[in-house]
């Protein structure tokens, strides 16, 4: 008998321990997952919940969770119940390294406190273990149903040892009492709290103000109001920007060059701090306060000003900016918009850091900030990047043809004939986009080349241009191609596009090849020759002219036959029917 | 940006949660205040005063509106918190003395609170609240106090057992609150000398910058649970390092102060944080000055000076940045301000001063002046201390923040030395809070001499049959006139 208990007890207790095992195994690998995502993502989330979903099942079968915390692992009665060996995401080394040693987890938790809990977990961990303290973000928590116990490393006899005893000396008490007792006067203070205001020459005719401390230990609405005014204001101040603008302030108060390189020597180390932790919004608070402070310093006399033009330049040198890509190569989420902010509040002369920047970042979205922010930089100083289209990497040539086009002044124009020469496809593809967005009608002429390019996309959307703006300066190369002999090698789409475009660029001069192509009779893959023709007839419905119209009525006139019925159905659809067909058919 | 307050919980409260919390909130203070009242005028009028049964029924009705919820609602103090059922309350500036009375009401009833049902009645409370102040039971617990209460035919009202079993809690606790409070005390007075002696050795991770956080978590924390006794280590004066002692005491003062005014966990830990290391800038002013016998001449004033602006600077370069750093920054350059602009350093700067500044300033001002250091040689005698602050309430200090601060501190500071009308001298221990003028003594001596034992009274004692206080004091006596080293005194037991 006495064994069964024995066995079910120690089965009970299996339990215990395997299902604790379970919550912390599952927590650990939320914890480990969700530092891969941002912090707004879904899955964090849904892993926060499974978590707190395992320990609200255990907490309710057998109670508060209790153990204590080791530096790899987590144990109760000298059992393992969890252990990690890795170096990132390790839960117990986490929680061990800010002097936890013991974790509880009562029933009254609520998901709330939990999730509070899992989040300052991850904050550390994300922090790296330089810049947060997990006791210091419980503290602030103030978690009524979550408690730890810290190691201290301090003993109470060092301090003491500070104090000196007290000296002993022989006091007569007796003639102290008796001496005072002869005093008669009133002290100081209450002559003051009576309003006996004698005491306060000069003071009294301020009434107002003595008043407060009349009735001292009672606050009337009007102080009550007062204090939470006062609170409240200081609510609203984002402290960190105050402590900016008093560094700046100092700074330009110092008199003493010793004192001001000082200052300077501070600014620069907070900057580096700030970057270090990745306080975006701070550093573009500073940098805009250095330019102001630079500003006012350049208004006075001696070598300030050139110092701190120093310092100001360093904001976007190339070390600097080698951190930040570090920093955006090091994970794929990050601040974009500050350090966005960041990157737009550089001086000029940061800009080519920035375009190699652009070269060594390894993903996307951090390409596209930094493009963003050379975009908006760039307005004024559309040479510095113009000069990226002689970079050796052509990623970064492509990206600087893309930032010539998205900013969109006509000057960037010139770096494209460079840009349409080079040998990478992606490069060209991108100038004929950046080309269409810059160039006035007349400066197509760049792309004439390019209707012979080997890549059939930057062809097609050179073609595309030319017909769209009816540019006729193209139509000769159109025509060459057109009449060669590769024309009839092409697929079926481009050579619809390139008659198109004849007609568009050549009008009335395009007509003649469009009429051969049209009569020309053909006994070979006559499918092919028949939708050439099609499309031919199609072209010259694009002329709208007297001539046109003629060729395509007496294509429609001819014996019947696909040809003549398409004729016919562009008669119909081109005004030359009843307004109401106009609508149909298409 | 985030304010400094707002901590990401990850965890949204629908507005109209948010507004049954404040509702409850604001009822639960109002609740409080209204059993404070009570029983304050229990213990002065006969239950027959009309005020008493004014005061009673507003209670009733007050009851009345919260039981719209519960059965039962009960007052409960957990740790120095204040406890409506089972939510905290988050006690403001005017809630503050009904709060810490009820507390040490519950504490000498020996209770943790109490607890009202909904059936309760006006006569019932009558009754309860006019036996509470008076009942002579040897050992007061609450199951002493209820079967009392059963004996009366008090059914609906309560009282909720303390969570320490112990019978003779009285002294062992005191004694351990004590301790702690000590031991939180030098913590941080090691932490202020480990990072102020040595802040060039800073390793890489920020070890000082937790540490000093986590002193003031613990500072905070003790100030809740007992003010006295952490006012009471601020008045020892015989550290060998007086600029740490002093960080430690201003800062002290500053999170009691900023306790009083309402100010959230978060920012108590920024303010308490800025004034640890308001005087920072103090690493730099050789040791020699600053423990200068004679008076200092206008050189050794202007080395004086620098503090601030070094102090600044030297926190920036020392601490990552945060919004503790960020405080510290601005409590450093501006302690030595005045509300009206004038102090030092004397820089071309369009803000008013910081909140923390004003509150800073005021405490430091205090102590140093209370210690004899820096401002002039001797300490000023304590009656003179509270009167210069006041008289310079218009220019150097926010008068205020000062009333705030007066009433914390007390009209007579914890240190003085009293003559009593009774011919006893006397050595504050404690400021009362809901009678600045009568704080807790020690009895040192009478006309006869020196007293072996030394008991703490209370001067609120009242003497009920001739109707008056048992003492009185005459007037505060300059202990450094006599030679009396009151340090002995001070965390005796
Ligand atoms: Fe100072
Ligand atoms: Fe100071």
């Amino acid at each position: 008998m006495q064994t069964d208990t024995k066995v079910i007890e120690e089965q009970a207790e299996r339990e215990i321990y395997e299902g604790l095992s379970d919550f912390l195994n599952v927590f650990s690998k939320g914890i480990k997952t969700s530092l891969i995502y941002p912090p707004d993502n879904p899955i964090p989330r849904e892993f926060k919940k499974s978590c707190w979903n395992k320990l609200h099942q255990h907490i309710q079968e057998f109670g508060l969770i209790e153990f204590e915390v080791h530096a790899s692992s987590f144990m109760l009665n000298g059992e393992t119940i969890h252990e990690s060996r890795t170096r990132e995401g390790n839960l117990p080394h986490v929680l061990h390294r800010d002097g936890i040693r013991r974790l509880m987890f009562k029933e009254t938790i609520t998901q709330i406190e939990w999730e509070q809990f899992f989040d300052d977990i991850l904050t550390v961990m994300r922090a790296g273990e330089d810049y947060e303290d997990l006791v210091n973000l419980f503290w602030q928590r103030d978690f009524g149903s979550i408690d730890y116990d810290v190691v201290e490393d301090f003993s109470l006899a060092e301090i003491e040892d500070g104090f000196s005893a007290p000296e002993q000396q022989e006091v007569e008490y007796s003639e102290i009492i008796l001496s005072e007792s002869q005093v008669e006067t009133k002290n100081a203070l209450d002559a003051l709290l009576d309003g006996s205001e004698k005491e306060l020459a000069g003071l009294s005719e301020d009434d107002d103000f003595l008043g407060i401390f009349r009735n001292i230990q009672e606050f009337g609405p009007s102080e009550k109001a007062y204090l939470e005014d006062l609170m409240a204001a200081d609510g609203e101040l984002i402290i960190e920007f105050e402590s900016i603008e008093l560094l700046l302030d100092i700074l330009l108060s110092e008199d003493e060059l010793g004192n001001f390189d000082e200052s300077l020597l501070t600014l620069d180390n907070m900057f580096d701090k700030m970057l270090d932790s990745e306080q975006f919004p701070l550093l573009v608070y500073l940098i805009q306060g250095m330019k102001k402070c630079y500003a006012e310093l350049q208004k006075k006399s001696g070598p300030r000003a050139d110092k701190f033009k120093d310092s100001l330049a360093r904001v976007g040198d190339r070390i600097r900016i080698s951190r930040i890509t570090n920093l955006l190569n090091s994970s794929e989420w990050q601040d974009f918009d500050g350090i966005r902010l960041y990157l737009e509040e550089l001086e000029w002369k940061s800009m080519p850091s920035l375009i190699w920047m652009l070269g060594e970042l390894n993903n996307f979205p951090a390409r596209k900030m930094v493009i963003e922010a050379l975009i908006n930089k760039g307005r004024d100083r559309i040479e510095i990047i113009g000069n990226a289209i002689h970079d050796s990497r052509w990623y970064v040539v492509r990206n600087a043809v893309l930032i010539l086009g998205e900013i969109g002044d006509n000057k960037g124009l010139s770096y494209m004939r460079k840009a349409l020469e080079h040998f990478d496809e992606r490069v060209r593809w991108e100038a004929v986009v950046a080309v269409e967005k810059l160039a006035s009608k007349s400066d197509l002429k760049i792309l004439i080349p390019y209707l012979k390019d080997e890549s059939e996309r930057i062809r097609h959307k050179v073609i595309e241009m030319f017909s769209q703006n009816r540019y006729d300066p193209a139509f000769e190369a159109i025509q060459e191609i057109v009449k060669s002999s590769q024309f009839n090698g092409m697929g079926f789409e481009e050579q619809k596009n390139l008659l198109k475009a004849l007609a568009f660029t050549g009008g009335d001069n395009a007509l003649p090849v469009l009429k051969k192509i049209v009569k020309k009779r053909s006994f070979f893959s006559a499918r092919a020759s028949q939708k050439k023709k099609e499309a031919a007839v199609l072209a010259i419905s694009l002329i709208e002219t007297e001539d046109a119209w003629k060729l395509i009525e007496e294509a429609a006139n001819k014996k019947k036959g696909p040809l003549a019925n398409l004729a016919q159905l562009i008669l119909d659809k081109k005004g030359r029917v009843a307004a109401d067909r106009n609508t149909e058919g298409d | 940006m985030t304010q400094p307050e707002a901590i990401n919980s990850g965890v949204q409260l629908s507005d109209a949660e948010k507004r049954e919390i404040a509702n409850l909130q604001a009822l639960g203070r109002d609740l409080a205040t209204q059993l404070y009242v009570c029983l304050k005028t229990a213990s002065f009028y006969d239950p027959r005063n009309d005020n008493f049964k004014k005061q009673i029924s507003k209670f009733l009705d007050l009851l009345h509106v919260a039981t719209d919820h519960e059965s039962h609602l009960s007052i409960t103090d957990v740790d120095g918190y204040l406890f409506l059922n089972d939510q905290r309350l988050k006690i403001k500036l005017d809630g503050y003395l009904a709060a810490k009375y009820l507390q040490s009401q519950f504490e000498n009833l020996g209770v943790a609170g109490m607890e009202f049902s909904v059936k309760t009645e006006l006569e019932e409370l009558e009754k309860a609240f006019s036996q509470v102040v008076r009942s002579d039971l040897k050992v007061r617990n609450a199951e002493n106090l209820n079967d009392y209460f059963r004996g009366l035919e008090i059914k609906n009202i309560k009282f909720i057992p303390s969570l320490t079993i112990d019978d003779c809690r009285d002294d062992d606790d005191d004694e351990s609150e004590r301790t702690s409070a000590k031991k939180t005390f030098f913590q941080a007075l090691s932490v202020v000398q480990q990072v102020m002696g040595g802040f060039a050795q800073q390793k890489k991770r920020n070890t000082n910058f937790f540490k000093a956080k986590r002193a003031i978590h613990g500072i905070i924390d003790e100030i809740i649970k007992n003010e006295s006794y952490m006012l009471e280590l601020t008045v020892l004066r015989n550290y060998d390092q007086y600029t740490y002692k002093h960080s430690v005491n201003v800062s002290v003062f500053a999170v009691a102060l900023g306790i009083r005014l309402g100010l959230s966990k978060a920012r108590l830990a920024e303010l308490g944080f800025a004034a640890l290391f308001h005087d920072f800038g103090k690493t730099r002013i050789p040791i020699d000055l600053l423990n200068k016998p004679e008076s200092f001449n206008a050189l050794d004033w202007s080395k004086m000076h620098e503090h601030p602006i070094y102090g600044a600077k030297a926190l920036a370069q020392a601490f990552p940045m945060d919004s503790h750093t960020a405080r510290a920054m601005l409590v450093a350059f501006e302690h030595h301000k005045n509300i009206d602009g004038t102090g030092y350093p004397y820089i071309n700067r369009a803000r008013p001063m910081n909140l923390f500044s004003r509150i800073v300033s005021m405490c430091d001002y205090f102590d140093a002046v209370t210690s004899g250091r820096v401002y002039s040689k001797k300490p000023m005698p304590l009656d003179q201390v509270i009167m210069q602050m006041i008289k310079q309430a218009k220019v150097k200090f926010d008068p205020y923040l000062l009333k705030v601060l007066i009433n914390i501190i007390g009209i007579y500071p914890v240190g003085s030395l009293l003559l009593l009308d009774t011919g006893e001298l006397a050595l504050v221990v404690a400021n009362n809070m809901n009678d600045i003028f009568r704080p807790d003594v020690r009895i040192l001596a009478d006309t006869r001499g020196k007293k072996e034992q030394t008991p703490v009274v209370q001067l609120t004692e009242y003497d009920r049959e001739n109707e008056k206080y048992v003492r009185n004091v005459v007037h505060l006596v300059d202990p450094e006139k006599y030679g009396i080293d009151i340090s002995e005194y001070i965390l005796e037991s």
